[in-house]
């Protein structure tokens, strides 16, 4: 007789999910399904809005990553414009998308997933959380918590208020950096870089312990996408998409994102409101790829910054092709966020950052435009079409996390098919299962995020709906 | 490793506010971190806004000695206002969110340092629907809540 599992809701993700294990007669998992339950309808009522205000209305799309959605949003509108920014103003926008990469990525590795990496996936689940950690490990808890501050400190400063920012707008940004918080920022990265550091030095001595699941957190061949720039190196803001294989192959190489409908589809699946996008070229389910910090580590020639570099090479070291377990999606978090903190030295340092023209004005020039850029989680894409009076007509948003939802349904089943056995569920067996979608970040586009321990309930259901066994907890 | 000069100067009181702007009264303590960015400079007050209270926010309590914590209150009348004082408490059960006491524990026990005097400041909130307004007992609260905070800052921080 075949049963279900059902997970629901998934904890320590930003948003609401469940998970669906069809087992079959012998209690082997045959199928597993990732649902996100929320229909947040941002397309659609967007609809009627003047494109100006698109880069507000969607930052609210997520409470953890409203920068990004600024960016790719004020990317698509300067398209309308059809102007070119002030290049102060692009690497202003730069530097505050690498400060958001920080903070988002301290909250995925720190607050989200350091509980299982230290404590263990068995640990018992009361212990699994940040606030656990600020106990058991407080120099790890400590340097989680102060970066994540650093990013969220760097917005604050450049956007002039953590009150609803405004500051990235349409051609450009509304306010020039000044000399004081510039230095302010300067002194902040130091400290920063050594907790990255120190975290790095402790990850990479930890890894042994999680072969076993290594072996299994979706641990198999997809594509793998990025943005990268014009010498083929990591690039956050701009650039061209490649596509690469799991042999490491390149199979597009320079695609303009503008055009990005020409290559990517979305499929639909009814049991989940989050699409399905594939490579065009090779179909559904056959053109799955991932995005984020293991794919852009994986395609780009290197990071481009000093320290990053030293660590790419030992990530890429660990094997001549694309590393293709998501586990490794936490050290590509690591070595992205020393990056990230380089790269913000770096555009500081020219002077030129102090430009006081930042920003282009026109009226409509275009009745479309699409903004892309890397957001922490991956490639993020807003394209929009207007009326002569700049008013939205249509709206398509896809989000990093939809990119990887072939690959995070596939990834479940992998891990659900080695950990789970018939109607037996150990406590160790739910967190694996909810581990291996942690290593994606996903952010099911909730405004509010999660922490700790949430409701979790794992029931059996036979064939006609009957619950044969049910396991809760929280 | 200690955090409080991490990612900012030590400022002599700290303003954390929180709730949602969408959500009618459950913004007011938005509206109130708003009103007093414009009334004290920011080498007096360091002023916080979020939709909760987070965990990094430890590293902000680190390095002040007087923190308001100022937010919507669901159980009192609309309009209400309560200060009351707060302490460290570290047996914080598992939440989805972190609540003051379990904040100014967190800042002790990972950066070393906790303010040495804490208070909640909370308004009576009675409407939590969608918009942006927030209702007529809570606008006319504002203005006191906001007195009562300068109150707090200038009795408590050491500087008139």
């Amino acid at each position: 007789m075949s049963r279900t599992i059902v997970i629901d809701p998934v904890t320590r993700l930003e948003g609401h999910g469940k998970i669906t294990l069809q087992l079959d007669d012998s209690g082997v998992v045959q199928d597993a399904t990732f649902h996100v339950t929320q229909l947040r309808g941002f397309e659609k009522f967007c609809e009627g809005r003047p494109f100006y205000e698109m880069p507000n209305i969607t930052a609210r799309t997520c409470g953890i990553c409203p920068v990004s959605h600024l960016i790719a949003s004020s990317k698509a509108c300067d398209a309308i414009l059809a102007v070119r920014i002030p290049p102060v103003a692009a690497n202003l926008r730069r530097i505050m998308n690498l400060a958001q990469l920080v903070q988002s990525h301290a909250l995925s590795f720190f607050y989200l997933s350091s509980p299982d990496l230290l404590l263990g996936m068995d640990a018992p689940p009361e212990e699994r959380s940040i606030l656990h950690i600020a106990h058991s490990h407080p120099s790890i808890g400590a340097d989680g918590v102060a970066l994540r501050q650093f990013g969220q400190r760097i917005i604050e400063l450049l956007a002039g208020r953590r009150i609803h920012p405004g500051w990235t707008v349409p051609g450009g940004v509304n306010e020039p950096l000044s000399g004081e918080k510039r230095d302010q920022i300067l002194g902040m990265i130091p400290a920063a870089t050594a907790a990255i550091q120190r975290t790095l030095t402790w990850f990479r001595g930890s890894m042994e312990k999680f072969s076993a699941e290594i072996e299994v957190f979706a641990n198999f061949p997809t594509l793998f996408m990025g943005l990268i720039d014009d010498r083929g190196l990591a690039e956050y803001y701009d650039g061209a998409l490649r596509f690469i294989d799991s042999e490491g192959n390149i199979i597009a190489g320079e695609l303009n994102p503008a055009h990005y409908s020409e290559f990517i589809g979305e499929a639909v699946e009814p049991y989940t409101y989050m699409k399905f996008p594939y490579y065009k070229p090779l179909g559904y389910p056959g053109g799955t790829y991932r995005v984020g910090p293991l794919a852009r580590l994986n395609l780009a020639g290197r990071c481009d910054t000093p320290l990053a570099d030293v660590e790419w090479r030992e990530f890429r070291a660990m094997s001549p092709k694309p590393l293709l377990s998501s586990f490794h999606y936490h050290y590509a978090r690591l070595i992205e966020m020393l990056h990230a903190t380089e790269k913000i030295e770096a555009l500081l340092a020219d002077k030129a950052i102090l430009d006081k023209h930042v920003r282009a004005t026109a009226s409509v020039n275009n009745l479309e435009g699409v903004g892309v850029a890397e957001a922490p989680r991956g490639t993020l894409i807003h394209h929009y079409k207007v009326d002569e009076n700049g008013l939205i007509t249509w709206v398509n948003l896809i989000i990093a996390t939809g990119h990887n939802n072939a690959a995070m349904n596939r990834g479940i089943l992998q891990t659900a098919r080695h950990y789970v056995q018939g109607e037996h569920i150990a406590e160790g067996m739910l967190n694996r299962v909810e581990a291996v979608v942690r290593t994606f970040d996903p952010c099911l586009s909730c405004s509010t995020h999660a922490m700790g321990q949430m409701p979790l309930s794992v029931e059996l259901r036979a064939p006609d709906g009957s619950l044969l066994r049910e396991v809760r907890r929280g | 490793m200690e955090v409080k000069t991490a990612t900012g100067p030590v400022v002599p009181a700290l303003v954390l506010a929180c709730g949602n702007s969408l959500r009618q009264d459950d913004g007011v303590g938005l509206r109130i971190a708003e009103a007093a960015e414009d009334i004290f400079p920011a080498s007096r007050l360091r002023i916080v806004a979020a939709q909760q209270f987070t965990p990094e926010m430890a590293a902000d309590l680190a390095a002040t000695e007087l923190a308001i914590f100022v937010d919507a209150c669901a159980n009192d009348e609309p309009g209400a206002i309560r200060v009351v004082a707060l302490a460290a408490r570290d047996d914080a059960p598992e939440t989805h969110r972190l609540d003051p006491p379990a904040l100014l524990a967190m800042a002790q026990s990972i950066c070393g340092h906790a303010p040495a005097r804490a208070f909640a400041l909370t308004i009576g909130a009675g409407c939590f629907g969608y918009g942006e307004e927030i209702s007529a007992p809570l606008r006319q609260a504002v203005p006191r809540a906001l007195r009562l905070l300068a109150n707090l800052v200038t009795a408590f921080s050491g500087q008139a």
